[in-house]
Formats: C-alpha cells, sequence, structure tokens
C-alpha cells in the first residue's frame, strides 16, 4: 500500500513537474498553520472535504495542498474567478459562495500576492450580480479588487492554438494580465452544458457566450480550458449545490447543502470528482457533461480518478 | 435686507441642489447611486396629479398649499426646468455688459397662457395625456437629461449606451435649444406663458398669503427691480408685481435702495397695497365669454379627435415596462419623463416610436436586443413618479407578464445541428422554457409552458441561433402569470463523496 501510494505520488510529481512548479518552495511560508506542512509527495492530487463551513473546508483543503504559498508566490498578480453569474444572493447557491472568494484572497494576499482582483462576465446584469451575490462586499473587505467585465472593451482578442471549434476567443484583460489565477466555480447542474464546474466557468472569462453556444458548447467549453494561462487551482465550492433548475435556479428547492470542497490542480480530475459527487444528488454521468471527456482528450487532466491520490476528508 | 439676503441664497443653494441631483439621479450609471434622489421626483407635481389616485395626492396638496401660502416657490425650488432657466439667464446675466442687464416690464401673454390651461387640464380631464407630455417642466427635463445627458455621460466614460434613440435625442434638442435661447434672452418666459403648472400655480399665487409686494408711499419708481426681473413681471411706474408671474426669487427685494419691495403677508385687508391681482381687468364680458368657450370648444374638439383616431384595441409590436397594465393605461398616465429608461439597469426600457400609436411617441418600451427585464429588479416602478408603472410588491411584479414566449423550434442550435446549447433555460427565471429529453436523443431540447411565462426577455436576449429560436411576443394587457410549480423540498443526505 505505502509503496504504490509513494509510485503514484511519484508519477504525479513529474506531472506537476512538467506543469512548472519544478522550482516551487517545498517547505514554506511563516503564514501556514502552525502543524505539519505536507512534504512535496505527500500533496495529494485532490482533496475532497466535507462537513464544515466554507473557510474551514478551505482553510483545510489549501493546509493538505500545501499552503497557498506553494501556489501564489509574493509579488504576484492574481486574478480570483469565482461564479458570480446570476443576480442571485448566497442562499440560492447560484454563484459561488463569498465567504470561500474572501478566504481565497486573504491567503492570496498573506502569500505575498500584490494585488487580487475579482471579475465574472455575468448573465444577469452585472451590478446586482456583483452586489446580491455578496461577492463585491467580500471581496473588498477582504482586499481584494472587483474589476468590471460588462463590456467588450475590457477583453481581448486571444489565439487557442490546441482549440478544435473556438479557436480565438475574446478574454478579459485582468486574467491575461495576471501572473497566476484560482478557478473557484460553485457546483450546479445547467440546462445546456449538463453541469457546470470549472471548465464551464471559463464561460466568464470569455466574452462571446452565443459563440460558443451554436459552435457545439461542450466543445467550446473544453476549447476555452485550453487557454494557454492555467489556473494554478480549481476550487469548486460544493458548500451549497444546485441540483435542478440550474444554471440560475428558481427556488431554494433547487438547492442542497451537503457542505462539501474539491480542490485540485487537475481541472479535469476535479469536474470529474465533483460530477460523481453531484450525481449521488441527481443523476449524471460523464458523457452527460461531455465537456470533461473532450477536455481529457485535450490532454488537459485525467478523468480516472483512481490512478489519483486524492485526499478524502470529513471533518 | 439681511434676512432677504438670507433668504436669496437659501433659494439658489436648494435650487442647485435640487437640479444637480435630479439631473445625477437621470444620467447617473448607477440606479442604487441615484436612489438618494428619488424623493425628488415625488414631489414633481404633474405626475402627482396624474398619479393622485396611486399616492399623488399629498405631493399635489403640499404644492398647491405651499403655493397659496407663500406663491410660486416650487418654480423657484423644485421644478429642473425652472432651475434650468435660471441658470441659463444667470449665465448670461455675467455675459452680458451692465446696459443690457437691465430687463423691463412685459405685459403678460394671459391669452395664451390660460389657453394652454384650459385645454391641458379638458385634455387630462378626458384621458388625453399627450400635450402635457409635451408641456410638463419635469417631463421634458427628463426627456432632456435622459436622451442628451445620458449618452453624453456614456460617450465621455467610454461606455456604450444601449438605450440611445435618434429620434428622441433630436427632439430632445430642440425643445432644449429653443429653452435655452429663450431662457437667455427673456427670463421665465416659457414658466409664464407656455407652462401649464406655472399657468395654475400662478393663479393661486395671485392671492397667496406671502407675496412680493412694492409700498407705492416710499417707491420712487427707480425700476431697479424692474430692471433685475427675470419674470419681467414688476411695472415699476404703476408700481405693481404680477404675483401671477413672479417665482419668488427675491431678486428684487436685494436691489431695492429704499426698501419697498418686500415679502410680507398679504392678506390684512385695511393694508391697501396694490398688485396687479386686485388691478382692474380690462373687461368686456361677452367678448371674455366667447373666448373661454373657444378655448373650451378646441380643448374638446382635440379630445374628440384622439377619441376617434385612437385605435380601440392596440396589437402592439413592443411590450411596456412591468406595471403599465395597458397602452391605453400608459398612455393616461405616463408623461413620458423618461425616469423609467434612466433607471434600469438593463438597458431594455426605450423610448417608443410608433410602437403605441402617434399618442405614445417617446414613452417607455421594451425591447430585448441588450438585456432583459431582471426577475428581482423593479427599479423601474420604484422611480416612476406618475405611477404609470404602478409599484407593487416584488412577489407580485415576478409574475407581471410582459409578453409570452413563442418557441420556433425549427431555428434552434440543438435541432439545427445536433449539439448542446440551452442558453434559454439557462436564462429563464420561472423555468416556462426548460430543456427536457426526447426519445431516441441524448441531447435536451428546450420546451415552453407560455403560462409560466412573465416575458423578460431573457430566452430572446441570449438565443444564439440566426435567426431567433426563441422570442417574446408582447402583451397588450399585462396581467399575472400562473406561479411556477415548486418541486417539493427534498433533503438529500450523502455519506461519501462517490467516488
Amino acid at each position: 500500500m505505502e509503496r504504490r501510494h509513494f509510485l503514484k505520488t511519484a508519477v504525479l510529481g513529474a506531472v506537476a513537474g512538467t506543469l512548472g512548479l519544478k522550482g516551487m518552495k517545498l517547505f514554506a511560508s511563516e503564514k501556514s498553520a502552525p502543524g505539519a506542512i505536507p512534504a512535496k509527495e505527500d500533496i495529494p492530487d485532490l482533496v475532497a472535504i466535507m462537513g464544515g463551513e466554507p473557510e474551514q473546508l478551505y482553510a483545510r483543503a489549501i493546509k493538505e495542498m500545501g499552503g497557498m504559498s506553494r501556489y501564489i508566490k509574493p509579488g504576484m498578480k492574481v486574478v480570483v474567478k469565482p461564479n458570480i453569474g446570476w443576480d442571485k444572493s448566497p442562499e440560492y447557491g447560484a454563484c459561488t459562495n463569498p465567504l470561500l472568494v474572501a478566504a481565497i484572497i486573504k491567503d492570496c494576499l498573506a502569500a505575498g500576492a500584490s494585488q487580487v482582483k475579482v471579475f465574472d462576465h455575468t448573465c444577469d446584469q452585472w451590478r446586482g450580480c456583483y452586489e446580491n451575490s455578496g461577492i463585491q462586499e467580500a471581496v473588498k473587505q477582504a482586499g481584494g479588487e472587483m474589476v468590471n467585465a460588462h463590456e467588450e472593451r475590457y477583453f481581448r482578442e486571444t489565439e487557442l492554438p490546441q482549440a478544435l471549434r473556438m479557436k480565438t476567443a475574446k478574454i478579459h484583460e485582468a486574467l491575461l494580465e495576471c501572473d497566476a489565477w484560482i478557478n473557484v466555480p460553485v457546483l450546479k447542474n445547467h440546462g445546456g452544458a449538463r453541469m457546470t464546474i470549472c471548465m464551464k466557468n471559463y464561460m466568464g472569462i470569455v466574452w462571446d457566450r452565443r459563440y460558443m453556444h451554436s459552435n457545439d458548447l461542450q466543445q467550446c467549453i473544453a476549447d476555452a480550458a485550453t487557454f494557454e494561462k492555467r489556473p494554478v487551482l480549481n476550487i469548486v465550492d460544493g458548500y451549497r449545490i444546485m441540483t435542478q433548475n440550474g444554471p440560475k435556479g428558481r427556488s431554494l428547492e433547487d438547492v442542497q447543502t451537503p457542505k462539501a470542497l474539491f480542490m485540485s490542480q487537475d481541472i479535469v480530475a476535479v469536474d470529474t470528482a465533483a460530477t460523481q459527487f453531484f450525481n449521488q444528488f441527481s443523476a449524471m454521468t460523464l458523457e452527460d457533461a461531455s465537456h470533461i471527456l473532450l477536455a481529457e482528450k485535450h490532454q488537459l487532466g485525467t478523468t480516472k480518478l483512481d490512478a489519483l491520490n486524492i485526499k478524502r476528508i470529513r471533518l | 435686507m439681511q434676512a432677504y439676503g438670507f433668504l436669496r441664497w437659501a433659494r439658489r443653494i436648494i435650487a442647485l441642489a435640487v437640479f444637480l441631483g435630479l439631473t445625477y439621479f437621470f444620467i447617473s450609471f448607477s440606479a442604487k447611486a441615484a436612489e438618494v434622489w428619488n424623493a425628488l421626483l415625488g414631489l414633481q407635481f404633474v405626475p402627482a396629479i396624474l398619479g393622485i389616485a396611486t399616492g399623488g395626492l399629498v405631493t399635489v396638496l403640499i404644492v398647491l398649499l405651499l403655493t397659496l401660502l407663500s406663491g410660486r416657490i416650487y418654480c423657484s425650488l423644485l421644478c429642473p426646468l425652472g432651475i434650468y432657466q435660471d441658470i441659463v439667464y444667470r449665465i448670461g446675466w455675467f455675459l452680458r455688459n451692465k446696459k443690457k442687464r437691465r430687463t423691463h416690464y412685459t405685459k403678460p401673454h394671459n391669452t395664451i397662457r390660460y389657453s394652454i390651461l384650459i385645454i391641458v387640464v379638458i385634455c387630462v380631464a378626458f384621458s388625453f395625456v399627450f400635450l402635457l407630455v409635451w408641456l410638463d417642466p419635469y417631463g421634458l427635463f427628463g426627456k432632456i437629461a435622459t436622451n442628451i445627458g445620458r449618452p453624453l455621460a456614456y460617450f465621455v466614460s467610454g461606455s456604450k449606451y444601449d438605450a440611445w434613440n435618434l429620434a428622441a435625442f433630436l427632439v430632445s434638442g430642440v425643445i432644449l435649444v429653443a429653452l435655452t435661447v429663450t431662457a437667455f434672452f427673456k427670463g421665465r418666459l416659457y414658466c409664464n406663458t407656455i407652462c401649464p403648472v406655472g399657468a395654475l400655480l400662478g393663479l393661486i399665487s395671485r392671492y397667496s398669503m406671502f407675496r412680493v409686494m412694492i409700498d407705492p408711499e416710499s417707491c420712487t419708481h427707480c425700476q431697479l427691480c424692474s430692471m433685475n426681473c427675470k419674470a419681467f413681471c414688476i411695472d415699476a411706474g404703476k408700481p405693481v408685481i404680477d404675483n401671477s408671474r413672479c417665482v419668488v426669487c427675491f431678486n428684487c427685494i436685494s436691489k431695492c435702495a429704499k426698501g419697498s419691495v418686500t415679502y410680507r403677508f398679504a392678506w390684512k385687508p385695511e393694508k391697501k397695497a396694490l398688485s396687479a391681482a386686485e388691478e382692474k381687468q380690462p373687461s368686456a364680458g361677452n367678448n371674455r365669454r366667447a373666448f373661454l368657450l373657444a378655448v373650451m370648444g378646441t380643448g374638446a374638439g382635440i379630445v374628440l379627435l384622439n377619441r376617434f383616431t385612437e385605435k380601440k384595441k392596440l396589437d402592439i409590436p413592443k411590450a411596456m415596462p412591468p406595471g403599465a397594465g395597458t397602452p391605453e393605461r400608459l398612455k393616461d398616465t405616463c408623461i413620458a419623463c423618461h425616469a423609467c429608461i434612466a433607471a434600469c439597469p438593463a438597458h431594455i426600457i426605450k423610448p417608443a416610436m410608433g410602437a403605441f400609436g402617434w399618442q405614445g411617441f417617446l414613452l417607455p418600451s421594451v425591447s430585448y436586443e441588450n438585456g432583459f427585464c431582471g426577475y428581482d429588479c423593479q427599479k423601474c416602478q420604484e422611480v416612476c413618479p406618475s405611477g404609470a408603472l404602478q409599484m407593487m410588491p416584488l412577489e407580485e411584479k415576478k409574475r407581471v407578464k410582459m409578453g409570452v414566449v413563442k418557441l420556433m423550434l425549427e431555428n434552434c442550435i440543438v435541432e439545427k445541428f445536433g449539439t448542446d446549447c440551452g442558453a434559454c433555460d439557462e436564462h429563464c427565471p420561472v423555468k416556462a422554457v426548460k430543456m427536457s429529453s426526447r426519445e431516441g436523443s441524448d441531447k435536451l431540447f428546450p420546451k415552453t409552458t407560455p403560462s409560466l411565462c412573465i416575458g423578460c426577455g431573457g430566452c430572446e436576449f441570449i438565443c444564439p441561433a440566426r435567426p431567433k429560436a426563441i422570442v417574446v411576443l408582447p402583451l397588450s394587457e399585462q396581467r399575472q402569470a400562473d406561479a411556477p410549480v415548486i418541486d417539493a423540498t427534498i433533503n438529500i443526505e450523502v455519506d461519501g463523496f462517490g467516488f
């Protein structure tokens, strides 16, 4: 058991190396909570955690992942990209939990980030989304900066060389200019894409969503995820999840509160894990949410969770 | 004298605050930031009259009593168009050399003034508000601020203005230029000749409790007061002030070297100061009656003309903002001040062209090219000062059916290309369109339940198909949509992660 564990970790260490983690500090950060900082080889590929408040879930998960200072270096310009798509208050689970967003921002700043910007190209009227999701206030309190994304002028044409359908896309300038970004979606069902998790959250960094909807949505979502600057972390908010009538939701009956969180660098793996978690509430397969499979074809990650070192925690 | 100086400055400061506040309300980008100035809309006289049944009565009484008490203070302090003219006139005053600053008494144009008032009153009494749309000072101010000020503000900030309308811009431009020119040269000429509010309040202010008056004993007929009157209403030769035209600006009082001009209690019977009200009008009994009859006949004629040209049941090509009810009701109560257009965060309310007939020109209409009606938003109803967009509990507004969904499946992306889309379902707040499975396909197709639809336009706005596969057909009678059947709450507990 020990040996197999070790081997897997070694393989993944290599993968991590290719992802550019090589030179990163292994032991560090006076900012991280006291206690053992996991050695590089002990860092899991994916942390799944359940049964706590958003900040607790996050604090424990990031500790398992080696602390934020593994991912954010002093002086970095950081973008945190939650889902702020809808003009809904937090209890409806339509947008990422503001407490989680705030916790991440604080942690980034503690790790030395020079600035943390937050935005989403919203579906509902943007001001309502920013305000009523509670995220604008949370970002302000945490020391981050909310930036506009409601006009085309904030987006710049960007090549997506790996893409199959969407070869270029207009991507938000904050993302193009940052040194690192963190993808923080909320777990929801979706009438079109079936699931909206990490990759679907990319739709909020792109200006023209109608293009994506009309040119094979699933492929376009996978294509968007090929954007060269990958998130240093994907953190799925599963504190409240929307199991029906998503992504906007209609009433509180659409919401379940499993108080979970998933964290990984592998966007395909974390979307797979979250989908399988979701499947316990409402039937869902990867074949339905096929952008996850298409992203695997793009070699953005793996859907084979069995091959990964997953840390499962119940608080 | 010092007290008058204080009053004059108080007037200037309050007027400027009101003017800037209202201007900010109309051009501000954020409806929330503009909320502070909402109350000023509620104090506007004409909207309050049109909405007298829906909360306007208090304002109407306040304004009438205020005028009875102290003269046309409303025109100086609360009317944004009046204040604008004062500002223009004052700028002109600074630009002119000393000699040209002098004004002089002019005769009132009472025939025009009261003809307009009578015709407007008759028209409004018979539910024909069209004339008021083009005469009410607040409505004109709103149109100018929204259709010229707003696009300008957006242009300066580099943003795109979605509710841009060339016709509204041009019409407002003509009005603005005309008003600016008259105000520059002739001060409050509009207020005392055309404005029906000015005429009505003028009738009252002749008899108000406090009036600006000249004491004939001490007056030396030096003309100083008359030369500084922006309403051109002081005849220093007599000497007498036409209180029906005086807007109580206190300028004359501070100019008078003898202290003869005062603002004082005027209901004392023994002190017989001359004022225009008590002056003997050149009477011509029969002529006057004939004139009145002619004017009233004109009013009745206009009302009848409207009745005959107005289509009974209008099929409207554009939806109305929530709370409008029917096009008829909208036309009865809306003065097209465009506060709703300014306040709509989604920029879907735009000035109508011919959508509601010629009588509805520039009234607010809804179209979905740039957005859709926010489910939890009722900004337009909150700001509407006349109740044309009837305020209602939010839960009720969420059911207001502005239009009804029409699906043309043959245009749908899923149908045409066999790929997932679901943008309509995504945006529908009531699930009047929902993605549903179909036998023999692993795709989900949109399916509509029109009885649930509120016509918010989310689906039409976002539908990526060209031509659109889903649109909202406007309804000419807004009603409540069926409440969605909410699924029973099931709390699912899970033990593991599922992987």
